[in-house]
């Protein structure tokens, strides 16, 4: 009987205008923005490539004699692009791509591209054809499922048969969904033969296993909205009531919830600025400094006179011996600054990204930009390497560079020995696998709302006045 | 055997639109239910169809209480609206297999969905023709098809001549004598009273939640139905 119902359904849906524009819309868009995004990954991955040729040819050439050169030493790192940042941009565009590893901090770099229109109005890839065209049919393929029924009286004809009311929902969502789904996997199929005919291995397996689980997201996630559009025919008896009410559920899960989110989390953990920040840390340091110069001075470790080359070996011996405490000190103090700043940000993000990801399009988005290698947490472990490549460099290199602030004096600086760019670590992204990025939280959530949203039209429908 | 046990309705807003009602119509038997609107027909229709629940009482379909178990109750009976509404975009054909389907009937050909279809007076060239294109006549003869299609032992009509032009109507008539040769228990509530007087073999006359009269077409030989109708309207008689 489902399967009749179901049929009836399909028929129904394939011959109505909605169905064609959803499949004219999918067909074009998809493979589209797939083909654009794979453009622009492979433009993101020449540029990086080529600033870390011109980073490798930089290191090689440079000679750090002069303490000036290693006082301002620092090195540009780029966000390796990945394959299959084609699904979603992510943080891609938003996330700083260029960061700037210097003496006390990690900076943000220049971008590397002029920024276009996209940057104002948004891009289409594919996340966005799901998140909010699909989203949006899903709910309009379903809204009227069961008040058209009433208006045009056919759902007492068939309520007169021996069709229980959960079977006909049952039908409903098995023979709608098949045509909501139809026009996802028939593009998406095109999108990837686009793919592998434009030049990239979409058969590598770690790329085909990451479009399989944002395909499998993409189905789950616009079930969801099918069913909650069913939902709304199932409470209501006109068409137009279900419209309204269809439309605004949409804009409430699809663009308030998820941003809600990210409100309730600046007004619940509000944590400084950047900027505010960076002067907190350089006030530490430059008092911390001011000691330490201080120190110096005070141990008589700043002749006069022009010391003779012995001389200056065991004095900067000395002054390193009493600069120590205090460099420590320095970089604790900015650890501390930044460590407590970080903490806050990140349960600042982390409850906004809980709070986001309680609604189908926050989870929705936040697997598929995982999957995509382009989301929160693969930004967030560029920022963690770029800080662990940082340590590497204060071991290799910045360790290595005294600087003294003496009050009265100024500026002064030394080097506690000879530093060899050619031999400083390089930096590794660490990236991975498909499988460890599967963000199950997100897929639970999406279960936990096709659930509710069958449960509760069911209970709808039952209690549906067919007069 | 349709049959009404003290069968009442009152709905939450405490209108009783149905008050015990009792009756019974047998297998070969067309009962016809007159009335106002408002009178409680459609919502006796409405109840064996189990659309509502009774408050009080038992609606029976050849002897399976609709309330207990109405997908079975449901198996053994037909229903035409007064607007038989089908699905547009669908042909004739299609739209009779859906409901043959949903009424059970899984394995027939197309020429048995032909055959129900010149059966009911369809015209050959409206058999794959889209059902939105069809005049009311037509869908009430599509849907007369439908319910015989399912070739269940009781039929329950709901106004099915309302808005006919009157060939379309006689027409319709007889296809009804034809479903009553076939054993059929035939429920039909309408405002026709010249049809009913045509087809009844019992008139039921509702009034305000209540049937208030009931004659066979026996004793209609020596009454005039009309004036029945209209005194007990006019509350002239109790």
């Amino acid at each position: 009987m489902i399967w009749i119902i179901a049929q009836k359904e399909i028929r129904d849906n394939l011959l109505s205008l909605r169905f064609l524009l959803l499949f004219l819309l999918a067909v074009v868009f998809i493979p589209a923005s797939l083909y654009t995004n794979y453009r622009a990954y492979q433009a993101r991955l020449s540029d990086q490539q080529q600033v870390e040729k011109s980073n490798r040819e930089y290191l090689r050439n440079l000679q750090v004699t002069q303490i000036f050169t290693a006082a301002n030493f620092a090195i540009d790192i780029y966000w390796p692009p990945s394959p299959a940042s084609v699904f979603a941009e992510g943080f891609e565009d938003i996330h700083p791509r260029h960061l700037v590893v210097g003496k006390n901090s990690v900076e943000y770099g220049a971008p590397l591209a002029v920024g276009s229109s996209m940057g104002l109005f948004g891009s289409i890839d594919y996340l966005f054809v799901v998140e909010f065209v699909f989203s949006l049919f899903a709910i309009l393929m379903s809204f009227d499922a069961i008040t058209r029924e009433k208006e045009n009286g056919t759902l007492r004809s068939i309520l007169a048969n021996a069709v229980s009311r959960p079977v006909l929902a049952t039908g409903k969502l098995v023979g709608g969904y098949v045509t909501l789904a139809l026009p996802l996997v028939v593009s998406f199929l095109v999108g990837l033969l686009t793919l592998q005919l434009s030049g990239m291995s979409v058969f590598e397996p770690e790329f085909l296993a990451r479009a399989e689980w944002v395909l499998v997201s993409s189905l789950l996630y616009i079930a969801v909205f099918f069913l909650l559009g069913l939902l709304v025919s199932s409470s209501v008896s006109s068409t137009y009531a279900a419209l309204v009410l269809s439309l605004a559920v949409w804009l409430t899960v699809v663009l308030v919830l998820p941003r809600a989110g990210s409100l309730a989390a600046q007004l619940w953990r509000p944590v400084k600025s950047d900027q505010v920040v960076w002067l907190e840390k350089l006030s530490a340091a430059n008092a911390i400094e001011m000691e330490k110069g201080k120190a110096v001075q005070d141990a008589g470790l700043f002749p006069k006179t022009n010391p003779s080359a012995e001389e200056w070996g065991k004095l900067q011996k000395r002054r390193s011996e009493v600069a120590a405490p205090f460099e420590d000190r320095a970089v604790q103090a900015i650890r501390r600054i930044e460590g407590d700043y970080r903490r806050r940000k990140a349960e600042q993000v982390d409850l906004g990204l809980t709070l986001a990801r309680l609604s189908p399009a926050g989870a929705f988005v936040n697997f598929a930009t995982e999957m995509s290698d382009t989301g929160i947490r693969a930004a967030d472990r560029f920022t963690n390497d770029a800080e662990q490549y940082r340590e590497v460099l204060q071991q290799e290199l910045f360790s290595k560079i005294l600087r003294y602030v003496i009050p009265g004096v100024g500026i002064t600086m030394g080097l506690t020995g000879p530093i060899n760019p050619a031999t400083l670590s390089e930096f590794r992204l660490a990236r991975v696998r498909a499988r460890d990025s599967v963000a199950g939280v997100d897929i639970a959530i999406l279960l936990s709302w096709f659930l509710a949203a069958a449960v509760l039209t069911y209970g709808a429908l039952a209690r549906y006045d067919v007069r | 055997m349709i049959e009404a046990k003290n069968l009442s309705k009152r709905y939450e807003d405490g209108v009783l639109a149905l008050d015990a009602l009792n009756l019974q119509v047998k297998s070969g038997e067309i009962y016809c239910l007159l009335g106002a609107n408002g009178a409680g027909k459609t919502t006796t229709i409405n109840l064996f169809l189990n659309f509502i629940e009774p408050t009080a009482g038992q609606a029976l379909i050849n002897g399976i209480d609709v309330e207990k178990d109405p997908l079975e109750a449901k198996r053994h009976v037909a229903y035409v609206s007064e607007n038989v509404m089908l699905y547009g975009n669908f042909t004739a054909r299609q739209n009779l297999d859906f409901f043959a389907r949903l009424g059970g009937k899984r394995n027939l050909k197309r020429e048995d969905y032909y055959r129900v279809m010149r059966e009911v007076g369809l015209p050959e060239k409206a058999f794959e023709q889209r059902v939105k294109d069809f005049s009311k006549g037509m869908r009430q003869k599509l849907g007369i098809a439908i319910g015989m299609i399912k070739d269940a032992p009781a039929l329950l009509l709901d106004e099915p001549t309302s808005g006919l032009d009157p060939k379309a109507a006689a027409e319709f008539l007889e296809t009804l004598m034809e479903l009553q040769k076939q054993n059929k228990a035939i429920l039909m509530s309408t405002h026709d009273i010249f049809r009913a007087k045509e087809v009844a073999d019992r008139v039921g006359i509702m009034k305000e939640g209540r049937k208030v009269m009931e004659r066979t077409r026996e004793e209609l030989q020596f009454e005039n139905l009309e004036r029945l109708y209209l005194d007990y309207m006019r509350g002239g008689i109790q």
